[in-house]
């Protein structure tokens, strides 16, 4: 029952392995060029559709001219021979050695028509391969992520965030590595007060892929109160590196709050079973007993002792395999509450066990028991020893939690004494709110175009908001405070004195009266530099100055009954009041504003009314002083040639339809403005490192920060993709957690949640990088039960769909034998489990990626035409990366990823022509997503594609985010009734993408009740200006077509089709009601129309 | 604007719609051919009442003869017949919970039996994956599989075109696949879903010729499917609903509960004689871990007199019509034999199963003969499924075997319930045991 693996935690860990992995492999015996094949091996069995074998296989060649690579990054690359080898062959291969090491050799097997090769560049430039008579074109490229992506493996592991402390004590921090390659420099622990804790390694810790330290941190190293803790260090570039930060409060408790003892068995009946830890030691060293499985420590609290406890141990640990022990502590027989903790060290040290509990009047026994579960593998036994415990009383009459006024009003920790053990339990685990404060922006104004007053809101999020003060908060313009607010959703109003010509920087400071502190991301906006700034807020001082209005694009011709649209840029000192467009002199009554007051504003161009030949048009706009101004006058011409190709804003709508979530307004602007492929690039290129996007995390980040649900874990996400500021990225995230779908009712919520994480910050990478996030994503690995397989005990599940349906595809030409040898490869690719936040070793707690090298043979085998030497332990964990590199390389992974993509954004049957164009797109561009959609997104088959339907996510995220709704609840309850709930999809193939799955009796009624939830929305965000809406009986046919040409321009993006157009005239004008009703029966039947369900 | 057109009818083929098939999809999927689809009985409806969560059956159909029973339940257990508060007895042996009275006279007519000891032999205990098992009718690996009612819905011919309707918010698993299936959550849902101040009528016009209108030659295939779907949805509710419009209202009165509303409802879409066959209504709230409570107090017994009452009202409304019609309670799994330490019972093995119908076979010349169908394990230790729970002696598939073939007359028992050999338990007359 022991077990070396069990090895720390990973949260990030793509490209770090893979930088070291080829340093591991430049010297090992895989390195023989010049050297014949080695003793014969039994190859497989080929494939029943295998080639037949001839004597000259012919020469081979590359599958593409040129390829990308990414320097620092190990990657394999595939040739082919016209005719399967007869027998192994390794062929001689030229490289520039300046920038590329061969790793492995240009390589087949017998009976193999495809073979490989492994290089890792070095440098960025230009370089080739020549294998014999083919040449391979190399671009390698510096991967802008590589290096800062270190960060995934930084982490304070112990104590826990929010721990409360007293007293010297130990801090330990993890850092992930490779093997014995590399000797990390030691991180620097820094503390919120400005000092910093200097570490020492562990004294006798094995090589191992982590690194650990120890920080002895004393009490005058500490402020009083809250402390933040982060650990900083630097990576091979020279870059730094932290990691997430984690609080402590610092108490001075005063002696008679303390319980304190030498930890013997003292209890060593009715021990409760759900403790785990089964069959590991808990050794009293003190006194030479050995505890089984777990420590208890009964305690009898009297009323007047009731109230929240800290836990503080003395302990130290023996080394088994790579990993130390974790220990975990649960209370009483139900196991709820209580915490664990990720360190124990060789020497005796102190170390708070988790949070704070709540202890009620009555009898107690506390369990301590090993929470570091051990699988199968043949080691050491890990040892926990334990010597003193410490238990204090932190709202003790006299003991007080900090010199500085924060004592026991601080609102952030639970009230004793008056709530019974189970409420505080609750109040400890699943309180609904944050756990840390957290100030944010309410809308996204980042990069918004500003004038005259602004107003900026704000939220804050802070532990126990339901029965605690709100905290002060202060906005900064410019570093500046400008103004103090209380209350959780603050308004400000800045003046216009306080802002500056060009960029202003906006900050957010929320204070909690304990002295506690959060700063919101920063904000940009701008203030457009040619213009007078307002002397006072409006009213107090004369506005003569007029708007300034330019247009931005307008098409100079429009087929005859076909809409555009005009984008058109309004400037004023102050904020627009209202801007209309004007056709050969009609005001057009649209009445429209820009979100923040100025810029862009996107005007539909309606025709039917317009006769074939030329028109004008201008745009006027005027402030709320009345100051009236028109742009310059431009003229189109209504065409009547019969069918015309799509119009640029028919195209606009089209992509936006298919690679994001609908005709935006702004998306619309920009695309018309800068270009269908300029847009789609920046779209892709924006990360989610913007304000706005960390601004949105944030938010999500505190509603969702105690989310034990599920249902609240695919709230988390339904709420990103209707407040994303990037659809393009939202909506490739919904592909790419399809491809690698994993279900959350099985994988359990924090696991699902950091994988969708982890996908949310890859965005359209290398698919490499994605598949190696689902691969080693415990999500994936519980879902697909790879952490159950063992050698002998194989469990083929995660071996058959890692081909069949993330790489290869299950025609992608890999047999039986390939999926059972790969399973035996793959062993050791497993999950550590490691205590949990509540301490319980089971269920569903945090879960973290591991590699144990003693559950692999290391023997020589080959899959799929690739042999994998034998290896030592160490050089094990490179032979899954050598793998995974080889399916991402193969062409069948290629076409089968482009056939995925087609079916998503263009056809389910995907077009031929296109899966083999973008084929070769993942081939020359070393599997670049990016690459891969800018190049669909040219391609006219993807321009020829037939009307898709809107799946229930795409349907209703769309009609969400068109009309500005953010209820996630709406979209929830809807994608489920409609068969696609969030992450619910229980089989690992995903959701079909084909029309099929997404239309049938319950899912339309479905579609016809949504329309009826989102129609208010659409109707409260100006669905129809006030200026255009007619009287109660002045419904007539006309008044009543431009309605329905107006609502569908903004819903659908365009107008209906005959028979929708007949359908909705007939059934306003029979509509019974006045206005505001007819209103909601036109919004109503618009989202009900089969145009709203297609894309 | 036509607002009554068959267009469908003409376009797809009748056998298509009736047999509630998506046009588009295909028998070869459960590897059948046209001519293997046979009309099913006429007039039989099926009722599946879901009860999440876990029924406690050893407190519902109480074995109160069992020396072990009383034994394992300290607090909760159900006093024998003649005790206060006892359960009624049903045949010396089990006896009904006392808060089911409402059921006691049809299990005395013979409109009534229960099945016990009925599970399978690879539970898991948890309640996502058995309630798939029974959802499904597939153990083991149930994430591919279809809902074994529809499957029934696919290799079957009905006789009018709403064959399916769950009462609820949500299609449930054991419905959903390719056959249309419509989940209503109530009658208020044949008003389709449209602004308020539309008379359906409208409605459903416009929707039509919005959908339906465009030639077939030229609409795209995703624009096909949505109006081919259209069409059979809107006829179907407008269907339903003109059926519902000659209905003279019920004066039974029914339990003002959730169940009770629910069940009432399926008694007026099977008297409006639209060809309904499956009903489908989810009860849940039966995980009774704490508090259960015995025979007068607890959570328990309130589930059980609502449900009681419910079917006892449903079966008087239905009057004749419930000798076609078969109610069938299935559960995620029944609960340990032994009372917890906080007065519940946690997940367990086998459970029982409550029929209520006309066809059931309770009764012989002679009298009633079965009030609960049964091949008792017993509750001795020894005899508990691994020393904690009620050992299963018939297998689920087996009831729901019968239910297909049987009731609703579909021979295709292979395709609906795969990789099961067939054994009838001798729940229903004319079953072959």
């Amino acid at each position: 029952m022991t077990n070396p693996w069990a090895v720390g935690e990973v949260a990030k860990r793509r490209h770090a392995f893979r930088a070291l992995g080829f340093l591991v492999l430049l010297h090992s015996p895989l390195i023989r060029a010049d050297t014949p094949s080695p003793a014969p091996i039994p190859s497989p069995t080929p494939a029943p559709n295998a080639p037949a074998v001839v004597n000259n296989p012919g020469p081979p060649s590359f599958f593409t001219a040129k390829t990308r690579l990414w320097q620092g990054r190990s990657q394999v690359i595939c040739f082919q021979l016209p005719q399967a080898a007869v027998q192994d062959q390794i062929y001689a291969c030229q490289v520039d050695d300046k920038f590329v090491h061969l790793l492995m050799p240009p390589r087949i097997l017998a009976g193999q028509k495809i073979g490989y090769l492994r290089v890792q560049p070095v440098v960025e430039g230009k370089t080739r391969i020549v294998l014999e008579g083919a040449k391979l074109d190399l671009d390698i490229f510096k991967d802008p992520a590589f290096g800062s992506v270190a960060t995934f493996n930084l982490k304070i592991v112990s104590p826990v965030d929010s721990a409360v402390v007293w007293g010297d004590f130990s801090v330990g921090v993890e850092q992930m590595t490779l093997g014995d390659s590399a000797q990390l420099p030691m991180p620097v622990l820094k503390l919120s007060n400005g000092k910093e804790v200097a570490g020492h390694v562990l004294p006798d810790q094995k090589p191992s892929q982590y690194q650990r330290w120890v920080y002895d941190v004393k009490p005058s190293d500490l402020s009083p109160g809250c402390n933040n803790l982060i650990a900083v260090t630097r990576d091979a570039d020279g870059r730094p590196i932290e990691s997430s930060s984690i609080e402590v409060n610092q108490v001075a408790p005063a002696p008679s709050s303390i319980m304190t003892g030498l930890c013997k068995d003292s209890d060593s009946q009715d021990r409760p079973a759900n403790t785990g830890g089964q069959g590991e030691m808990v050794k009293d060293d003190q006194y030479g007993q050995v505890i089984r499985g777990v420590w208890c420590l009964p305690l009898w609290i009297t009323r007047e002792q009731a109230g929240r406890y800290q836990m503080m141990l003395t302990v130290r640990g023996d080394l088994g395999g790579d990993g130390l022990p974790s220990f975990g502590m649960t209370i009483d027989e139900d196991g709820q509450s209580g915490t664990g903790v990720r360190l124990a060290t060789t020497e005796w040290r102190r170390i708070p066990v988790g949070h704070p509990i709540a202890l009620a009047p009555g009898g107690h026994i506390l369990n301590v028991h090993i929470a570091n579960q051990f699988g199968q593998g043949p080691d050491d036994r890990r040892t926990l020893y334990l010597q003193k415990y410490e238990l204090t009383r932190l709202d003790a009459p006299g003991s007080r939690l900090a010199a500085n006024g924060g004592e026991m009003s601080d609102p952030t920790l639970p009230m004793a004494g008056s709530m019974t053990m189970m409420n505080m339990m609750d109040a400890n685990k699943g309180q609904s709110g944050p756990r840390e404060l957290q100030v944010i922006f309410n809308d996204n104004i980042d990069g918004q175009m500003v004038a005259g007053t602004l107003d900026v809101g704000a939220r804050c999020f802070w532990p126990n908001q339901d029965h605690s003060p709100a905290p002060k908060v202060e906005l900064y313009v410019n570093k500046k405070l400008v103004s103090t607010q209380n209350g959780p959703a603050p308004r400000f109003t800045v003046d216009p004195s306080a802002l500056v010509f060009g960029s202003n920087a906006l900050q957010l400071r929320a204070i909690l009266p304990s002295g506690r502190e959060a700063k919101s991301v920063e904000f940009s906006v701008e203030v457009p530099k040619d213009f007078p700034l307002p002397a006072g807020p409006p009213g107090t001082a004369t506005d003569a100055v007029q708007p300034r209005i330019s247009i931005a694009y307008a098409p100079q011709a429009i087929g005859e009954g076909q809409v555009d649209a005009i984008v058109a840029r309004v400037m004023d000192d102050r904020q627009v009041a209202a801007a209309d467009l004007v056709i050969d002199n009609q005001p057009q009554h649209l009445d429209q504003t820009p979100l923040h007051g100025l810029g862009s504003i996107v005007f539909p161009v309606l025709t039917r009314d317009l006769k074939p030949g030329q028109h004008h048009l201008k745009v006027i706009a005027r402030d709320a002083a009345g100051n009236q101004a028109a742009s310059a006058e431009t003229s189109f011409t209504i065409t009547n040639a019969g069918k015309t190709p799509l119009s640029r804003y028919q195209r606009a709508v089209f992509i936006l339809n298919r690679f994001g979530y609908g005709p935006e307004p702004d998306e619309i602007a920009e695309i018309l403005t800068t270009g269908e492929t300029a847009w789609l690039q920046s779209r892709m290129a924006i990360g989610v490192t913007t304000p706005g996007e960390k601004n949105l995390q944030q938010r999500l980040h505190a509603q969702y920060d105690n989310a034990h649900s599920d249902s609240q874990g695919a709230n988390e996400a339904i709420q990103y993709l209707l407040s994303a500021p990037n659809s393009v990225r939202a909506h490739f995230l919904m592909w790419t957690e399809n491809h690698f779908s994993t279900w959350l009712r099985k994988d359990g919520q924090p696991a699902k949640q950091r994988e969708h994480q982890d996908f949310l910050q890859l965005g359209p990478a290398p698919f490499f990088d994605l598949l190696f996030t689902s691969a080693t994503s415990p999500a994936m690995l519980v879902y697909l039960d790879q952490r159950n397989s063992f050698v002998n005990r194989l469990n083929e599940n995660y071996a058959r769909e890692i081909m069949e349906l993330h790489t290869l595809g299950v025609k992608g030409g890999y047999n039986q034998t390939d999926v059972t040898t790969l399973a035996n490869l793959l062993t050791g690719w497993t999950l550590t489990d490691q205590t949990h936040d509540d301490g319980s070793p089971g269920g569903q707690g945090p879960r973290y990626f591991g590699y144990d090298p003693h559950l692999n043979d290391g023997k020589v085998c080959r899959v799929f035409g690739m042999e994998f030497p034998a290896a030592e332990p160490a050089r094990r964990f490179d032979r899954v990366l050598l793998a995974l590199e080889m399916l991402t390389a193969h062409p069948s992974c290629a076409q089968f990823i482009s056939r995925r993509l087609c079916e998503e954004y263009v056809s389910d049957p995907a077009p031929p022509a296109l899966v083999d164009a973008l084929a070769k797109v993942y081939l020359e561009t070393g599997g670049d997503m990016n690459a891969m959609l800018v190049a669909m997104s040219q391609h006219p088959d993807f321009w020829a594609s037939p009307p898709k339907v809107a799946n229930p996510i795409d349907f209703s995220v769309r009609d969400s985010r068109l009309a500005r709704s953010t209820d996630p609840q709406v979209v929830s309850h809807f994608i489920a009734q409609s068969g696609m709930g969030m992450f619910d999809r229980p089989t690992p193939d995903g959701y079909p993408a084909d029309d099929g799955y997404s239309v049938n009796s319950n899912a339309l009624l479905q579609r016809w009740r949504f329309s009826k939830r989102i129609q208010e929305a659409f109707l409260h965000t100006g669905l129809i200006p006030n200026s255009l809406k007619p009287a109660d009986t002045a419904w007539t046919p006309e008044v009543t077509q431009r309605l329905v040409d107006l609502a569908a321009v903004r819903i659908v993006g365009n107008t209906l089709s005959t028979a929708s157009n007949e359908a909705a005239q007939k059934l306003l004008v029979d509509a019974q009601g006045n206005t505001d009703a007819r209103l909601h029966i036109l919004a109503t039947f618009i989202c009900q129309l089969p145009e709203n369900s297609l894309k | 604007m036509h607002i009554t057109r068959r267009y469908f009818l003409q376009s797809t083929g009748a056998l298509a719609v009736y047999c509630g098939i998506n046009p588009l999809c295909t028998l070869a999927d459960v590897g059948m051919t046209p001519a293997d689809v046979k009309p099913v009985t006429k007039g039989k409806t099926f009722v599946a009442i879901f009860l999440r969560g876990g029924m406690d059956g050893l407190n519902f159909i109480v074995p109160f003869k069992d020396p072990g029973y009383l034994q394992l339940r300290r607090t909760i257990a159900i006093p024998a017949p003649g005790q206060d508060n006892g359960a009624l007895d049903l045949d010396g042996f089990f006896g009904l919970h006392p808060r089911a009275a409402a059921l006691a006279p049809l299990f005395k007519n013979g409109t009534a039996m229960a099945l016990h000891a009925v599970g399978y032999d690879l539970n898991t205990r948890s309640h996502f994956e058995e309630q798939d098992t029974w959802e499904t009718g597939v153990t083991g690996n149930t994430v591919a599989s279809d809902g074994w009612l529809n499957r029934h819905l696919i290799t079957s011919q009905g006789h009018g075109p709403v064959r399916a309707i769950s009462i609820g918010n949500v299609l449930p698993r054991i419905l959903r696949g390719k056959a249309q299936a419509f989940a209503l959550s109530g009658i208020s849902d044949l008003k389709l879903p449209g602004a308020d101040n539309v008379d359906d009528v409208q409605m459903a016009a416009a929707l039509e010729h919005a959908y339906c209108t465009p030639p077939r030659e030229h609409r795209a295939a995703a624009q096909d499917l949505l109006a081919q779907t259209a069409q059979t949805t809107i006829d179907g509710i407008q269907f339903i609903k003109a059926k519902m419009a000659t209905m003279v209202a019920t004066t039974v009165e029914y339990p003002k509960t959730d169940i009770g509303r629910q069940l009432q409802q399926v008694a007026q879409l099977i008297k409006a004689d639209i060809g309904l066959e499956v009903a489908e209504i989810d009860y849940g709230g039966w995980d009774t871990h704490g508090n259960q409570g015995g025979a007068t107090t607890g959570q328990y017994g309130d589930l059980v007199q609502r449900l009681s009452e419910g079917l006892a009202a449903f079966v008087q409304d239905l009057g004749d019509r419930l000798n076609d019609t078969l109610v069938l309670t299935l559960s995620d799994f029944g609960r340990t034999a032994a009372e917890n330490g906080t007065g519940g019972t946690d997940h367990g093995w086998a459970n029982c199963m409550l029929a209520v119908g006309g066809g059931i076979a309770t009764t012989s010349a002679g009298g009633i003969v079965k009030p609960v169908l049964s091949k008792w394990p017993g509750l001795a230790k020894e005899q508990l499924h691994q020393e904690r729970d009620l050992l299963h002696t018939t297998d689920f598939r087996d009831v729901l075997g019968e239910v297909v073939s049987v009731h609703l007359g579909n021979p295709q028992i292979k395709t609906v319930l795969p990789s099961h050999d067939f054994k009838p338990v001798g729940l229903l007359k004319g079953a072959l045991v």
